[in-house]
């Protein structure tokens, strides 16, 4: 199950928290809860939906936690060091270029949106999951999902003419 | 302009597809490396639950619950649970239709009553019979034995050149149960993006329903999936990717 999910599961959490660090935890956590809470778990529905809706939990309250900011100032005393202890390699951020830089520039520009509009344009148009999947992850309709998904392409669409109206040309053409 | 938001939507998926994201760490190699505090929090959590567990299964009525750990379709997982002598409980009065005990191969000899064949089993049965299109030389199987009075399972077994099983596909409707005594390990996995159990004996699995019921010992590998109203087990000699591919070429 790790092997398989462990992709998904990561960078769902990197989109939602934005720090490769945290996003690892939650991923990590995401299938120590996902173990757990197992009869919880519908085998008669594919599995990568359930484990994206444990890890947007997590990754929702991990965001909210006041934890954040003692586990970065931690992070930001130690790393190095704690980063060779504990064998997890200290990453180096390699800059984007062409695509990939537009790419992180349209994740910013969604992080300024509000939680239920980041979400779904997370899933729906980075993680590409289909109308159904998105609505097992959030627990809603698909009809809600679509409604949802309406709102915050306008809503993105917005900060986009104001922001970075060259970054998706159709902003202006549609 | 009946899509208002099409070309922009189109747009924002093109470019959210080039997202770099940071190389995915392997979490399956983390698992024994977690942080001080939390490897201390999993201590406090297992010990917690262990304490739980000691005290339910010191009580007879909650020892069955502890042991049911994992129901998939007709199928359930008892871990730690007494595990029943491979000898069929004739007592009971039901029709006893097949014992087979160890053997020296993986999947083990199969001999079951009920044999027939695939044509008269496919019409006593109440579902379509499926069979594996993988590997591409396995053809039709060699022996065919209907469960239950009236039939509600299927096992097909192919065998080798001196008849002993190689593999052996059952195929359960609701009416059978199928019980697993504590097999030497369960790993989950999945056939066609769905939960399934990957098996490893010896344990003792036992079959029962109407005018069934069987008890034999796996030595072997079981796969256990669902898919819709059925459950199917496949015993193999395979490894798990390969007893995936055969359980995903069903038709």
């Amino acid at each position: 199950m790790v092997a398989r999910h462990q992709e998904g599961v990561f960078r769902l959490a990197y989109l939602k928290l934005g720090d490769p660090d945290e996003a690892e935890d939650v991923a990590q956590e995401t299938f120590i809860r996902a173990y757990r809470h197992l009869h919880r778990y519908d085998p008669n529905r594919p599995m990568r939906p359930w484990l994206l809706g444990i890890c947007s939990n997590l990754a929702k309250n991990r965001l909210r936690s006041l934890s954040r900011y003692w586990h970065a100032l931690h992070r930001w005393a130690g790393q190095t060091a704690e980063g060779l202890a504990r064998g997890r390699p200290v990453r180096h951020r390699i800059e984007p270029a062409g695509d990939a830089r537009q790419a992180e520039r349209l994740w910013q520009l969604v992080g300024s949106l509000k939680e239920h509009d980041r979400e779904v344009i997370h899933l729906r148009f980075f993680m590409e999951l289909s109308v159904d999947e998105t609505s097992q992850v959030l627990e809603v309709p698909p009809g809600t999902v679509k409604s949802r998904q309406h709102r915050a392409l306008a809503r993105l669409r917005a900060v986009l003419a104001a922001q970075a109206p060259d970054l998706v040309p159709e902003v202006v053409d549609d | 302009m009946t899509e208002p938001t099409g070309a922009f939507e189109k747009g924002v998926r093109d470019i959210a597809r080039s997202m770099p994201y940071p190389e995915t760490p392997d979490l399956s190699g983390h698992w024994h490396r977690r942080r001080p505090a939390q490897r201390a929090l999993v201590w406090a959590v297992g010990v917690a639950l262990l304490l739980v567990f000691v005290l339910l299964a010191a009580v007879p009525s909650a020892r069955a619950t502890v042991g049911e750990m994992i129901r998939l379709g007709v199928v359930r997982i008892l871990m730690g649970a007494e595990t029943p002598s491979a000898t069929p409980d004739v007592s009971r009065g039901g029709n006893v239709t097949a014992v087979a005990t160890q053997s020296d191969v993986p999947v083990g000899a199969i001999d079951f009553a009920g044999e027939t064949t695939l044509e008269e089993a496919a019409a006593a049965l109440p579902f379509v019979v499926r069979l594996p299109t993988h590997p591409a030389d396995l053809g039709p199987p060699d022996r065919v034995f209907l469960q239950g009075q009236p039939p509600a399972g299927v096992a097909l077994v192919w065998t080798d050149p001196k008849g002993e099983a190689r593999l052996a596909l059952f195929e359960l409707a609701q009416g059978l149960l199928v019980s697993k005594f504590d097999p030497q390990t369960v790993t989950m996995t999945e056939v066609e993006g769905v939960t399934a159990y990957w098996t490893s004996g010896p344990y003792t699995v036992e079959v029962k329903g109407k005018g069934v019921e069987v008890r034999r010992l796996i030595e072997g590998h079981v796969l256990i999936w669902r898919q819709g109203p059925m459950t199917y087990r496949l015993e193999t000699d395979l490894e798990l990717r390969e007893a995936v591919r055969v359980a995903e070429s069903l038709e």
